[in-house]
């Protein structure tokens, strides 16, 4: 039976990049990173004056740092994908490894500033603010390192072949995975480093 | 997605993007400095997020094409937290 061939003026002008799982996996995401964020500013405003001594401990140019990182990986990952779609596996995979490394960076900043926080006597427990401060955080490093994982599994696939212009669904899946991410520390970081107390 | 990323200047588009990205982060983390926070200063901060957000979800993960529905979900997160937020500074 031979298929039917949809002209193309009928075929949709609408794009969705990515597999239509990951966008419903991406929503549930920032959902639950929408109540926490809620939690936190509404708990921020019943105790402005914990919030705003333990802001006082937090590095702003940790936070900056973080961002920037964050920032420029979601740049490379768009350069990869660009370089995908000319066909140039080797720069795709360059331009991964250039974001995994951003995505390092992010890390390292990271673990110095905890430990930092750590130094000073704080740790989960010692009120609501650092009980948001390391939960809010840590649950996103975790969706980074998720994320760094999932652009070590792309990048292989591209050096295997397994992508190219014409096949890149899963590729747009994990970018796509790694921009909310960001887009989920765009909130966070004027949340708990910028707007004090 | 590919629409968005074909045309011919898309490289030094997206250049300049993240350029501008950078600037308006670094221009937020400035805006802390004085400490005094003021619910201006909060809806200030909070609308260069949302400036922030919506060049990340048009122009990097490629929504400027995708069906309404999930544009409008994705353009509208930074926004809805935005202004709830921002009235938590309010009262």
């Amino acid at each position: 039976m031979n298929a039917v061939e949809i002209p193309p003026s009928v075929t949709l002008e609408k794009e969705m990049p990515g597999d239509f799982a990951v966008w419903l996996f991406i929503m549930a995401e920032l959902s639950v990173f929408a109540l926490l964020f809620i939690l936190y500013a509404i708990t921020r405003a019943r105790f402005p004056d914990m919030f705003s001594e333990g802001q006082a401990n937090i590095n702003i140019n940790a936070g900056l740092g973080n961002t920037l990182a964050l920032l420029t990986s979601s740049y490379f990952v768009v350069a990869a994908q660009q370089a995908l779609l000319r066909n140039l596996p080797k720069r795709t995979v360059l331009n991964i490894v250039l974001a995994l490394l951003s995505g390092c960076v992010y890390l390292t900043i990271k673990g110095y500033e905890y430990l930092h926080v750590a130094e000073l006597g704080f740790g989960l427990s010692s009120n609501d603010f650092y009980f948001f401060y390391f939960g809010l955080t840590a649950f996103h490093m975790f969706h980074v390192i998720l994320g760094m994982l999932v652009l070590i599994v792309l990048a292989v696939k591209v050096a295997k072949g397994s992508y190219h212009a014409e096949r890149m669904n899963e590729f747009e899946s994990g970018a796509c995975y790694w921009h909310m991410v960001d887009l989920l520390w765009l909130i966070l970081f004027p949340l708990i480093y910028v707007l004090h107390g | 997605m590919s629409r968005v990323f074909k045309s011919k200047f898309a490289g030094l588009k997206l250049i300049l993007l993240w350029l501008l990205l950078l600037i308006l982060t670094m221009a937020t983390a400035l805006m802390a400095e004085p400490y005094t926070v003021t619910i201006g200063l909060v809806a200030i901060v909070l609308l260069v997020t949302v400036v922030k957000a919506k060049i990340l979800v048009d122009s990097f993960m490629g929504l400027r094409n995708a069906p309404l529905f999930w544009r409008v979900m994705l353009l509208a997160y930074a926004p809805v937290l935005g202004v709830i937020i921002t009235l938590t500074y309010a009262f």
